[in-house]
């Protein structure tokens, strides 16, 4: 989840925003009266400059814009994507133990079983071009190697492993049932979309995707055969679902023409192992097997490998590398696209690029240095302007808070993108309040009875009001959000954690 | 937060053209093949490995030993006692060291090991960290503590990793070039000599 990010974790972030569409996907489009629970630190907002207010991971929307390999960064089309179910189809696959990349490494031709490799140290790096060659997938991390999974996982040369992977893979009956399964839902859900109930794809989007992957050249996946026991279970219970609903909304309970599933494979019971007792030699030297951990796969890898649970390391199948996309994140309200990144795997340049960093004024915890100066706790705020012209900042809280500010309305200078600032003069008087000025920044001193207290757990709310600056008007024009499009004003709260930000007097001396 | 200001002996430090500071408690082997891009500071106690360069005769090597083994972009930090040691490996049965690359705005916390292939820009390294040999991390990358890269590694820009082995976590905000900018050249401007 976004709000439980690692970034939002961290006490680095003492001052969170507040997001005006308060945790709800729909944004809001009224003055805040108060932080709503939507919190997020100023790094992880958006402005959107047509609805003129701030955006928060929740209340966009993400769209693909595109895919690559995390490990060899080339880029994938949707539909190879689709086909290879987003993972990789060239040579990347991730160690089935410890998740690391597996490398390809040449060894000597394996024996006639094919079993009977033997990876040598100097294998990796010096190898002898005459010889003939096999290659097998290595983890430079754990020393975990294809060659014990059998000839399926040596290859002859080193390219072109996706899909001599794939091959293997579709033989696995866990993955036939899969496809099996899928081919059957097709039939349901065209069925479906054609007498008109709801269970049509909602969107242009799911229907290319349904589309494509019907497994139209791999054909493990024939809905008429043999029948079994456990997914034939689960075709019920979803058939019955499907008709509990359609019948609430008065459309004919049975899709036509689409029988129940008939299952290919045959599952053993999932409680076999506990009520029947197997005496075997194999069954009792696995159970011996288990209580070694050093050879029992780990939980993530039971959760994460798509097949049956294998409780020994040896039985574990590399995995394709997963894709990672590249996405266009849009406004819930008003569709105004905010980041747009550039396709290329590579770039990490955006065409579009709506941060709150550039649009709203930033508020840090100012160096403890100045803490030093005041008898009683208080908290430092350094507001910051993002523009390049000046702007007015008004602070304020609800009255019943306690919170005083040593000044309410402060005018920051514009930006300079290159740091070039005129030096500071010596006796330069700041505005009153204001404990210190330059650049495009001042720090403000925050105190009052809030602040002074004990109770850590309360936090500060601050409500920030900003607008550009004119010579004529010193003070900030409050004016609703929303009001100009593309103008620097607004208004949004910030909330202060206050244990981390109120210094205690009793910190050393810097 | 603000960052705090970090004062250091100024008989410590040795201030470059380029403005880069290195301590004097760092060892700098093979300098010739070392190249900083300015404002880089590298504290007390590290080790770069500038003398393990291409040997003589390797396709590509400069002749009689002008290549560069180690380079370093603007505003890099080597926090104390971190090394940075260009990875090696035997290609057609020869030996080999190859150089490494840092971009611009690369911080690497203290103690830790990197024998990268290259290291992009805006790339937060955390401490006790250990890159292996030509593992390749890309832009806006960030490292948490005591990550373990292995060797032959690619990390893509915008992630964020840890563990050990070193998988990835989450993606960072498209905000974080901008946030690894600015705070590398605030962390470049506080670091002050005493008095």
């Amino acid at each position: 989840m976004i709000e439980e990010s690692q970034a939002a974790k961290e006490p680095s972030h003492p001052i969170l925003y507040s997001c005006s569409c308060n945790g709800s996907i729909k944004p809001s489009s009224d003055v805040a009266t108060g932080p709503t629970t939507a919190l997020f630190p100023l790094s992880q907002l958006y402005f959107c400059d047509s609805c003129t207010d701030i955006r928060c991971p929740l209340c966009t929307s993400e769209e693909f814009s595109g895919y690559f390999c995390p490990n060899c960064l080339f880029d994938s089309v949707t539909i190879a994507v689709k086909t290879e179910k987003a993972r990789c189809n060239r040579q990347c696959f991730d160690c089935p133990v410890c998740f690391s990349a597996l490398a390809v490494v040449p060894v000597p031709l394996a024996d006639s079983t094919g079993t009977a490799v033997v990876l040598s140290s100097t294998a990796t790096t010096k190898t002898d071009s005459e010889a003939p060659m096999s290659y097998i997938l290595s983890c430079p991390y754990c020393r975990w190697d294809s060659s014990s999974l059998g000839s399926d996982w040596v290859f002859d040369k080193p390219t072109g492993l996706a899909a001599r992977s794939n091959a293997v893979a579709s033989q696995h009956p866990t993955n036939a049932e899969f496809e099996a399964l899928r081919s059957h839902f097709e039939k349901v859900l065209a069925a479906n979309t054609e007498t008109g109930t709801p269970y049509a794809p909602s969107n242009s989007l799911t229907a290319s995707l349904t589309s494509a992957i019907t497994p139209d050249g791999r054909q493990g996946a024939d809905p008429k055969a043999r029948p079994s026991s456990s997914s034939s279970l689960v075709v019920m219970r979803v058939s019955k679902l499907l008709a509990k609903a359609s019948a609430k909304k008065g459309i004919s309970t049975k899709p036509k023409e689409v029988g129940d599933f008939q299952s290919t494979v045959t599952w053993p019971h999932p409680w076999t192992y506990e009520t029947e007792q197997d005496d075997s030699v194999a069954e009792r030297e696995r159970a011996a097997a288990l209580s070694d951990f050093g050879i029992t796969s780990s939980l993530a890898t039971r959760v994460l490998l798509s097949e049956e649970p294998l409780s020994l390391n040896s039985q574990l199948r590399p995995q394709r590398t997963q894709l990672r996309t590249k996405r266009i994140r849009k406004c819930r309200s008003c569709q105004n696209i905010l980041v747009r990144p550039e396709n290329k795997s590579g770039a990490t340049k955006f065409t579009i690029k709506m941060i709150g960093l550039k649009y709203l004024p930033s508020i840090t915890v100012a160096n403890p240095a100045y803490a030093y100066r005041s008898a009683s706790p208080k908290l430092f705020l350094r507001i910051a302007n993002p523009y390049d012209d000046d702007l007015c900042v008004r602070l304020s809280s609800s009255a019943t808070t306690g919170v005083e500010f040593s000044a309410t309305d402060i005018v920051l200078k514009g930006l300079n993108e290159f740091g070039e600032y005129p030096a500071p003069k010596a006796g330069e008087k700041f505005p009153p309040g204001v404990v210190d000025q330059r650049e495009n920044w001042a720090v403000v001193e925050i105190g009052g009875r809030l602040v002074e207290s004990e109770d850590s757990a309360t936090d500060i709310q601050i409500r920030i009001d900003f607008s550009p600056y004119s010579p004529d008007r010193t003070t900030v024009a409050v004016s609703p959000v929303g009001s100009k499009k593309g103008r620097a004003e607004g208004t949004f709260w910030i909330v202060a954690r206050k244990s981390p930000v109120v210094l205690e007097n009793d910190a050393p001396d810097p | 937060m603000d960052l705090p200001i970090v004062l250091y002996d100024r008989d410590e430090y040795i201030e470059t053209d380029t403005r880069n500071k290195i301590s004097r408690k760092s060892i700098i082997s093979g300098p010739a093949n070392i190249v900083l891009g300015g404002k880089t500071i590298v504290q007390s106690d590290c080790f770069i490995r500038g003398d393990l360069r291409r040997t003589v005769g390797v396709p590509g090597a400069g002749a009689g030993g002008g290549s560069v083994a180690v380079a370093l972009g603007r505003y890099c930090v080597l926090e104390r006692g971190c090394v940075i040691r260009p990875p090696f490996k035997t290609y057609k049965g020869v030996f080999s060291y190859y150089p490494v690359k840092i971009g611009d705005f690369v911080h690497i916390g203290s103690n830790s090991v990197v024998e990268a292939a290259s290291i992009g820009n805006g790339v937060r390294i955390g401490k006790n960290v250990v890159v292996g040999r030509f593992a390749i991390i890309k832009d806006f990358v960030r490292i948490l503590d005591g990550t373990v890269i292995p060797a032959n590694a690619v990390i893509p820009s915008f992630s964020l990793y840890g563990g050990n082995p070193g998988t990835f976590i989450e993606e960072l905000p498209e905000s974080v070039p901008e946030l690894f900018e600015a705070s590398s050249k605030e962390y470049y401007e506080k670091f002050l000599p005493a008095s």
